[in-house]
Formats: structure tokens, C-alpha cells, sequence
């Protein structure tokens, strides 16, 4: 179930081989994270309004943009995904 | 052994993550994070080509269905803010999309869910009931009904529940405009249309949760409408 780590764990070394990145605030970002929740799948919540340093890593990732959701599976980074992508990045990474 | 394309991609990736860190904001930063992402945006695009490429119908449907996502953004602060729990919720009755009456006091025995966002087709409003549709099972568990009201008018509620699929009823607030917005205390006077509103309506008509969101692009939080359902339902 979903796991909420804001702040805890290190952008790049993660516990949890889903993260997602992003704001209670947003529809997307609440999708993602229900979506992982009905599967099953493990992962933690960053909560991109109030840690900087997964602020910062989103920046990092895409470009200077503060995109949400931006989700990590595995090595994989998905910026705004749909859930078919979600979705492929699990199968790829045996998450499910 | 040697590395698959896939194994040096990822590797590649954790070790690109890992140096954020590491360097100072500076030009340089800001290019390669650039870089990264057009990397990304290509991938993804590669990915999804090889996905299958769709035909022409659906390809404009697409179109529609993602209008929302260009669209002028939709920003401001709360002008109202709702009315308190524990009140009786106001009775109404208004049209679906398939001009079916529906009144508020016939749904007395299930907890209602009534979702007052500001307009079909606007960017946040469009993902917050895509959202609620994938929910559809989780709130039946709590025993809710899910309803939207907006002031737009029973035709663009079909057409806007066709393209996202939307199957729960929409209902128009159009005429005479944004009456039952007013009634529930959200209807913003400088726009013409609704604050972004949630009230959670128990089985006996009493309004037991209330939340209009304090800047409109604001989606209210689900785990925290979970949460309030589950403890109206707690005997």
C-alpha cells in the first residue's frame, strides 16, 4: 500500500522501487498513486511542495521543470505519465 | 558478461539520478538536465510508437479528449467557503446528461459524494473526475454515489462524459445559472462558475464533510475523502 516517506528517504537511493514525485493537490499525481495502490505495488510518496530535495531531483530529471507526477520505476524516470506507460515500466521491472 | 542495451540504459540512469547532488546549479547543470529530459521525451515517444499507431478516427478523438491539456489554465483563490458540516444539505433537482431528472432527496440511503467543480473541458477538472471514475469501486465499497455539478448544460456534460468515459451523472447547474451553486455556498461571482467544492451527504441528508479547495487548480486530497467516508460508515 502506499507508503507515505516524504522528507526520509534520499532522492537517488531510494527503498522503494517505485516513487513517486508530486502533490496532494494534483489529480495526476493522486491517480499514479492510487493506481500503484490497486495493484499492490509497493512505493513511497514525495511530496514535491514541502521536500525541496525531490524538488530538486525533478528539476534534475526534467529539465528545470517542477512536472508532476514524476515517477521513478527502478532506474526508470516517467515524467506525466499515462497508465499504460506506468504500466509497462512495472512489467519491465517485475514489480508485477 | 556483457551488459544488454537494456542493463546499460539502466545502469546509466541510476548513475545520472545519483549526481543531482553533486553539482552546483550552474549553466552547464541546467543543460545536461535538459538534455535528460529531451532524451526522455524521445524515448517515450519510441516507446509508444512501437505500441501500435491508431487510425484516424481515433486519432481525432484523441485530439478532443486531450484538449484539456492546452487549454488557458484555470488559477485563483476561494471566494466562498461552503457550508459548515452538519447541516442539512439543501434539496435540488437538476438534469443529467440524458435530461433524466435527478433529485438530491431521492438518494436518501446511500452517502453522496457531490463534487462541485467549475467547468467541463478545463485542465484539473478533467483529471479530477477521471479520477473519481477509477474509483467508482472503492467508493461503491463505502456505500457512496458519486455526482458532479457544474453550469455547463446537458450537452457538453455528454459529449465530456463520452471522451473520458466518465459514467457517473453529471448534472447542469445552467439554468436558471448556477442555482444550486448558490444554494451550497460556492458559486464564485467573479467567474460564473463554482468553486471546486466537495461534500460528503450521509444517508439521512446531513452534510458531514465539507471542502472547497483554497486555490480552484486544487484537487481535494482522496486518501482524506477515503478517511471521512470510512468513518461515516464506522458504526
Amino acid at each position: 500500500m502506499n507508503n507515505d516517506s516524504e522528507g526520509i528517504l534520499p532522492a537517488g537511493d531510494s527503498e522503494n522501487k517505485v516513487v513517486v514525485y508530486g502533490t496532494r493537490w494534483c489529480a495526476a499525481t493522486q491517480y499514479v498513486r492510487r493506481y500503484l495502490d490497486r495493484k499492490d505495488v509497493s512505493h513511497s510518496f514525495r511530496d514535491i511542495d514541502r521536500d525541496q530535495e525531490a524538488a530538486d531531483q525533478v528539476r534534475w530529471w526534467t529539465g528545470g521543470f517542477l512536472s508532476h507526477p514524476t515517477v521513478k520505476i527502478g532506474s526508470d524516470i516517467l515524467v506525466e505519465p499515462l497508465s499504460n506507460e506506468i504500466q509497462l515500466a512495472l512489467e519491465k521491472n517485475n514489480l508485477v | 558478461m556483457a551488459m544488454t542495451p537494456e542493463d546499460r540504459m539502466t545502469e546509466l540512469s541510476q548513475r545520472f539520478s545519483l549526481l543531482e547532488p553533486e553539482l552546483k546549479d550552474s549553466p552547464e547543470k541546467q543543460a545536461l538536465s535538459i538534455l535528460h529530459a529531451m532524451i526522455q521525451e524521445v524515448r517515450r515517444d519510441l516507446l509508444n510508437s512501437s505500441a501500435g499507431t491508431p487510425q484516424d478516427h481515433s486519432r481525432s478523438f484523441e485530439k478532443v479528449a486531450n484538449l484539456y491539456k492546452s487549454a488557458p489554465g484555470m488559477e485563483g483563490l476561494a471566494e466562498n467557503s461552503g457550508l459548515p458540516v452538519g447541516t442539512q444539505a439543501p434539496d435540488f433537482t437538476l438534469q443529467d446528461a440524458n435530461a433524466n431528472p435527478v433529485t438530491l432527496s431521492n438518494l436518501r440511503g446511500k452517502n453522496v459524494v457531490l463534487v462541485f467543480y467549475p467547468l467541463d473541458w478545463s485542465p484539473a477538472c478533467s483529471d479530477q473526475l477521471s479520477l473519481y471514475q477509477s474509483e467508482l469501486p472503492e467508493f461503491d465499497k463505502q456505500d457512496a454515489v458519486v455526482i458532479g455539478v457544474s453550469v455547463d448544460s446537458l450537452y457538453s456534460h455528454g459529449a465530456w462524459a463520452a471522451v473520458r468515459d466518465i459514467t457517473f451523472p453529471l448534472l447542469a447547474d445552467f439554468h436558471p445559472h448556477g442555482e444550486v451553486s448558490r444554494l451550497y455556498q460556492v458559486m464564485r461571482k467573479s467567474n460564473g462558475f463554482s468553486e471546486r467544492a466537495l461534500y460528503i451527504i450521509d444517508r439521512q441528508g446531513i452534510i458531514r464533510y465539507s471542502h472547497v479547495s483554497p486555490m480552484i487548480h486544487h484537487i481535494p486530497d482522496i486518501y482524506e475523502l477515503f478517511e471521512q467516508l470510512e468513518s461515516i460508515n464506522k458504526p
